[in-house]
């Protein structure tokens, strides 16, 4: 694999951040959750630094058509750094495109995507926990073709604007870059998190025994992580909400979700659970989303 | 350019300005660069400005029709750059003259220093400077550009009718409010609050903590205005010296509240208080208070 940039890609709430606590475990030996792999690539301190110039008084069209610069810079400083490890950044936004021709995410920068995906419907019940929002909502924002983050036109967040859209749109988006993606299911990762966290060692090429890959996934799990943002709190919480690390479970929904919104998701968002195992053809929920 | 000496001090001309940027750069990001004589900066589709020797601008027009945001960078970034040349200190910062006095409020963009400032002169406190404030080399500063800008949103919360307001650019919604021009003789900064959020902090509460030791000097450097396109200019000792003497000879004050918003005008009242008795605000460790938030 080339030197470059590789994403970590996923919806909101569907194992990024527990993503990029292994591949510091796997890289460094050790987790802090304040410290992790792979910045966001839409922070706007980030962006600006990179970019050189002023960007708090563009409009949200004008820094997005700015950002591919950005990684650009990114990529440049990975090239020129001796350390040879991969450079991580954690995505939200959908991948799209800034104009006719030009990517958000450009593809002479990236080495390569990783696609974390987790059933919406636990998704809809870790999101509506994160931003302190009724499940009804959040099932509404899974459902909304316009879902985005730090949107305002009236005041500066520290992100910038990220377009997520609908679910399945979200999946398509990557899957359809035509750049080299390895695609994740979250489900997957609880079920067996040793063979999911070696397929993105190999994948992003870098050299560890089965032992050492055992010994960042125990490092790096959902008990490990939670206890130190008990311990020492966690930046990357949303204000308002208790903790970020909340359940960590699959199927939860279960017991979460009315019919009528469990319903509003398939609608909406139905080919790309059924393309990934989320929904069986006849209707039917597969032991996979059960948690069993 | 204001100076005290009320003189217009920096040619501003329209010229041509390469695209490749200038020659050994000492620092270079993909849109600046900078070296002991020069700073590039590039806005794509806006203009490119070539700024030398303290005192000059050459503008490169890249779209005639959107003079206001030409005059945004002028304003901003250039004057930034001006100010590193002459071998000033430029601080991300607001700046207000409480009892002749200067207050300085530095912090990242979005963090409240508009807004603070925008409360100071509702009570009548003149307001110095907004956004970027210029320390020489015996710690006094010259007042800025007579106008604060402010988003809508910040308006609306300091009860301002934006009608009669001319706003930045039409792209987005933030505006100018105009200010009388600094006539005061403040020539000593009092103290630095600088503003920070952070999860940890519940909505509402402020977090006052008195920095000690190199956890001021951090902050300095921190919110010195493109750093790093200083450290290309050149002259870094003499801004570390600069940075140095005044964390020495202010008393710097960290103020954390939640990323969820904050009452502006109860922080303005708190900073008030702290300024007539300090004793009630904690030193923090020297060596911890390096501690990011």
């Amino acid at each position: 694999m080339r030197k470059g940039i590789i994403w970590l890609a996923s919806y909101p709430k569907s194992g990024n951040t527990w993503t990029r606590a292994f591949f510091q475990a796997v890289l460094r030996g050790s987790v802090s959750i304040n410290k992790l792999q792979g910045k966001i690539a839409s922070g706007r301190n980030l962006v600006e630094s990179c970019l050189g110039i002023d960007i708090n008084e563009l409009s949200h069209q004008e820094v997005r058509a700015l950002r591919p610069l950005a990684y650009q810079q990114i990529y440049q400083d990975a090239v020129d750094d001796e350390n040879d490890d991969p450079h991580f950044m954690k995505v939200h936004d959908a991948y799209g495109y800034v104009n006719e021709q030009q990517p958000l995410f450009p593809r002479e920068v990236t080495s390569g995507v990783i696609l974390i995906v987790r059933n919406p419907f636990d998704v809809a019940v870790s999101y509506a926990n994160h931003a302190s929002i009724s499940i009804d909502q959040a099932v509404r924002l899974l459902c909304d073709t316009n879902f985005s983050f730090a949107k305002s036109l009236s005041d500066l967040d520290m992100q910038l604007e990220q377009k997520m859209g609908l679910w399945t749109d979200y999946v398509d988006s990557w899957l359809d870059s035509g750049m080299p993606t390895l695609l994740v299911r979250y489900e997957d990762m609880i079920a067996d998190p040793r063979c999911a966290f070696s397929r993105m060692v190999e994948f992003t090429n870098i050299q560890k025994t089965p032992d050492e890959i055992e010994r960042a996934v125990r490092m790096s799990n959902f008990r490990e992580l939670s206890k130190q943002e008990q311990e020492e709190g966690f930046g990357e919480k949303a204000p308002g909400t208790e903790r970020f690390f909340n359940k960590g479970q699959v199927g939860t929904w279960q017991q979460e979700l009315s019919d009528k919104q469990i319903q509003r998701i398939i609608k909406f968002n139905r080919p790309n659970m059924l393309r990934l195992g989320y929904l069986e053809e006849n209707g039917d929920f597969p032991a996979l989303i059960k948690g069993q | 350019m204001i100076t005290n000496q009320q003189q217009a001090d920096v040619s501003i001309v329209c010229g041509a300005v390469s695209s490749d940027g200038i020659d050994n750069p000492s620092f270079s990001r993909v849109l600046a660069q900078a070296n002991d004589k020069q700073v590039w900066i590039c806005v794509p589709n806006v203009a490119r400005f070539l700024i030398s020797d303290g005192n000059k601008i050459v503008v490169d027009l890249l779209n005639a029709d959107d003079l206001d945001t030409v005059s945004l960078y002028l304003m901003g970034s250039c004057i930034g750059a001006i100010i590193h040349q002459r071998g000033m200190l430029a601080l991300h910062a607001s700046a207000v003259d409480v009892n002749g006095q200067a207050v300085l409020f530095v912090g990242h963009s979005g963090m409240g220093k508009s807004t603070t400032a925008a409360i100071f002169h509702q009570r009548g406190y003149p307001v110095i400077s907004d956004d970027t404030v210029a320390i020489d080399a015996n710690g006094g500063i010259a007042g800025g550009f007579p106008q604060i800008k402010l988003w809508d949103k910040a308006l609306a919360r300091l009860d301002i009718e934006k009608t009669g307001l001319s706003q930045i650019r039409c792209q987005i919604d933030k505006f100018r409010l105009p200010i009388p021009e600094y006539s005061g003789d403040a020539d000593a900064i009092a103290a630095i609050y600088s503003l920070n959020s952070h999860n940890s902090v519940e909505e509402g509460e402020f977090e006052f903590t008195r920095l000690e030791g190199l956890a001021k000097f951090g902050q300095l450097r921190k919110h010195t205005y493109r750093a790093r396109i200083m450290d290309g200019v050149g002259g870094q000792q003499g801004h570390l010296a600069l940075c140095s003497s005044l964390a020495k000879s202010t008393p710097i004050t960290k103020i954390v509240r939640s990323p969820k918003g904050f009452n502006a005008i109860e922080l303005v009242d708190r900073v008030l208080l702290d300024l007539q008795d300090p004793s009630q605000v904690k030193p923090s460790d020297a060596f911890t208070g390096t501690s990011e938030h």
